[in-house]
């Protein structure tokens, strides 16, 4: 691993769709600049090292092939515990104990593929309303951004970009001010509530209403949202994988309840409104998010990201964050 | 400029004779450096490609008059390096600072060679081009976005063929290899007779039982001969170090049979095979082939690389090397 980032490797990250790998099939991914490979077989999925330790291939390049995974290149062969158990050239020698591929945690939730680095892993961030059945609920992404995991986070917690960015849908110019909201951060993360919130088109159902906002920061790189307005309540959760330190694969999931816009126009219309912040936030620079209050300018509207950038401080976040 | 005493002093391939037309210029680039090849009537000239007076790439001007014109404000450079003209001041005479850093050419097998060192030996030999019972098929360059020494080792192996070259060069059935031994010499590695059964070994179509020679000539041009009976295919793949990130392999082939077959579809057999490799090499990790014999793994199908590294450790190769 190029940064070891001595938080980030204990939580699980989302790393692809799982019908992207199930039925046999390999991908490549890559997490906190480690090349990974996530394959299945038998219902089962594995997330590995993408490295034959033979030459160094990508197992990615490779192929499953009975219950195990081929490297591409010389067609050694691993089972599901990593071991070698075939090398072609010499099908009567016995692999070498040392011919096996390190595994990492690996686990299906969301729809999604999830590994983590550790072997004490943190808890896997959970999206309450996933359970609900009065709800309807949508799993979005990845979202390629060109920008680290805290820039996309602190996003997603930032209210004063709303009638800016999302002009005609989370705000409007004229309303421009934010009236002040509480904001608390605990040793499990951060939590900020009472925001109100005027806006145009809060839930894709373009009806305006007062929005009432409660956002909490579960992990480094995951956050929830709940949003009241009107008779509808609209939950979040985003998730930044850090794929590189300046690269990161976004997730979204949320769930609707009581509103009048039909699930293809929830998603148009989150699909949008995430589509608008990604240039901007792809533009900010330093890439690395400032953990010194110093380095950037902070009013009373950015006290989540104040709250936000101590917590990463106190944690010790270093991967994405300077 | 890539720091490597060996490569720096030996001699390196940046063009295609025939390619370059009278009175044109190109850029290349080697061992990091930017240089400048072209042609004035006769000689070929390869120079760094810098224009002293503010930097312009000469490969951007023009020929004229056996001269080459930087395309910036016209100083004007002849053949042996020097500055002649410059057109703000038609009648001061150049100073003595005014040159480019001019390097030595020689030209064989259609191929501009250059040094950027002092040249302590000569260029491969490859003398099926001078025999009149061969024909010779140049191919390439095949741009690879790895080092050279993975590009030279991947040339020099045998165990892939049933993997990445099933129906081609090997055949899942037939993955066994036979032993062999390798040896350096003083002129480098060599591995003989080789027997390998091979679907279609020359691009013919014709199924064979074949056996390589494999021999590694500088340390990052190799070469083989494969026969069945009087036939002989041999091939040398000679790899120019662009820079840190790029490799372009060279390639000849050389054939005394099949003299029908046409040169087109022998080219694209070979440029078919080398995209089979292409992904899987730039796929290895890492980068730098490792010379410490205790970072991979080796097997017995394994001695032409295991000498090829012992090899390149003798002779000191920093260049693609950990």
């Amino acid at each position: 691993m190029a940064n070891p980032d001595p938080v980030l490797v204990h939580d699980w990250h989302p790393l692809a769709k799982a019908e992207d790998v199930a039925g046999g099939r390999q991908v490549a991914a890559r997490l906190l600049g480690e090349d990974l490979v996530l394959w299945s077989t038998g219902g089962r999925f594995h997330a590995w090292r993408d490295l034959c330790v033979h030459r160094g291939a990508k197992l990615s390049l490779g192929k499953v092939k009975d219950g195990c995974l081929q490297c591409p290149y010389h067609g050694w062969t691993y089972d599901e515990s990593g071991m070698c158990v075939l090398i072609p050239a010499h099908p009567g020698q016995k692999p070498p104990p040392r011919a096996r591929i390190t595994a990492f945690q690996c686990r299906e939730a969301y729809g999604w593929i999830w590994a983590c680095l550790s072997e004490t892993p943190n808890e896997l961030p959970v999206f309450p309303e996933w359970e609900a059945d009065d709800a309807s609920k949508f799993a979005m992404g990845p979202y390629e951004m060109d920008a680290s995991g805290p820039r996309i986070i602190e996003n997603f917690l930032d209210l004063a970009h709303l009638p800016v960015v999302h002009e005609g849908i989370l705000g409007i110019e004229s309303r421009a001010e934010i009236a002040r909201y509480s904001v608390e951060k605990r040793a499990d993360g951060v939590y900020a509530t009472d925001i109100v919130v005027w806006q145009p088109d809060p839930d894709g159902s373009g009806m305006p209403a007062a929005a009432h906002y409660t956002y909490r920061v579960i992990r480094p790189l995951a956050a929830y949202l709940s949003k009241q307005a009107g008779t509808s309540v609209f939950t979040m959760m985003i998730l930044a994988t850090p794929i590189d330190e300046a690269r990161s694969k976004a997730w979204i999931v949320f769930s609707m309840k009581g509103a009048k816009a039909t699930s293809q126009q929830l998603i148009d219309w989150t699909e949008r409104v995430f589509l608008q912040d990604k240039p901007v936030v792809q533009s900010q620079r330093p890439e690395l998010l400032p953990l010194d209050l110093q380095a950037e300018l902070h009013l009373n509207c950015d006290r989540t990201s104040i709250a936000y950038r101590q917590w990463l401080n106190e944690l010790g976040v270093g991967f994405g964050t300077s | 400029m890539i720091d490597d005493p060996v490569l720096l002093n030996d001699w390196h391939v940046v063009a295609r004779a025939s390619e370059l037309a009278a009175a044109t210029a190109r850029p290349a680039r080697l061992l990091g450096v930017d240089l400048v090849v072209w042609r004035t009537d006769g000689a070929i000239q390869v120079w760094d490609d810098l224009c002293v007076h503010r930097g312009a790439k000469l490969s951007a001007g023009r020929v004229r008059d056996g001269c080459l014109q930087c395309p910036y404000h016209g100083w004007t450079y002849s053949v042996s390096g020097e500055c002649v003209r410059m057109p703000a001041h038609p009648s001061q005479k150049p100073p003595a600072r005014a040159h480019t850093n001019v390097h030595p050419v020689k030209v064989a097998y259609d191929l501009v060679w250059t040094c950027l060192g002092e040249p302590s030996g000569d260029i491969p030999p490859f003398p099926e081009w001078d025999d009149p019972s061969y024909r010779n098929i140049p191919s390439g360059p095949y741009a690879f976005r790895a080092l050279g020494p993975r590009v030279i080792e991947n040339f020099l192996d045998v165990g892939h063929f049933p993997f990445v070259h099933a129906g081609y060069l090997g055949d899942p059935a037939h993955t066994e290899i036979d032993d062999y031994e390798a040896e350096i010499t003083p002129s480098g590695v060599i591995a003989r007779d080789i027997p390998i059964w091979q679907p279609d070994p020359d691009g013919t179509g014709r199924s064979a039982k074949v056996a390589y020679t494999y021999e590694a000539l500088k340390p990052l041009t190799a070469r083989f001969t494969k026969s069945q009976g009087e036939q002989r295919f041999s091939m040398i793949d000679i790899v120019t170090p662009v820079d840190g990130n790029l490799s372009l392999a060279w390639a000849i082939m050389a054939m005394n049979y099949s003299f029908d077959t046409p040169a087109e579809k022998i080219r694209a057999f070979q440029d078919e095979v080398t995209a089979q490799d292409l992904p899987i090499v730039e796929s290895q990790r890492p980068e730098m082939l490792p010379l410490d014999l205790q970072s991979e793994l080796h097997l017995r199908s394994d001695r032409t690389a295991i000498a090829y590294r012992k090899w390149l450790r003798q002779l000191g190769l920093k260049y693609g090397t950990s």
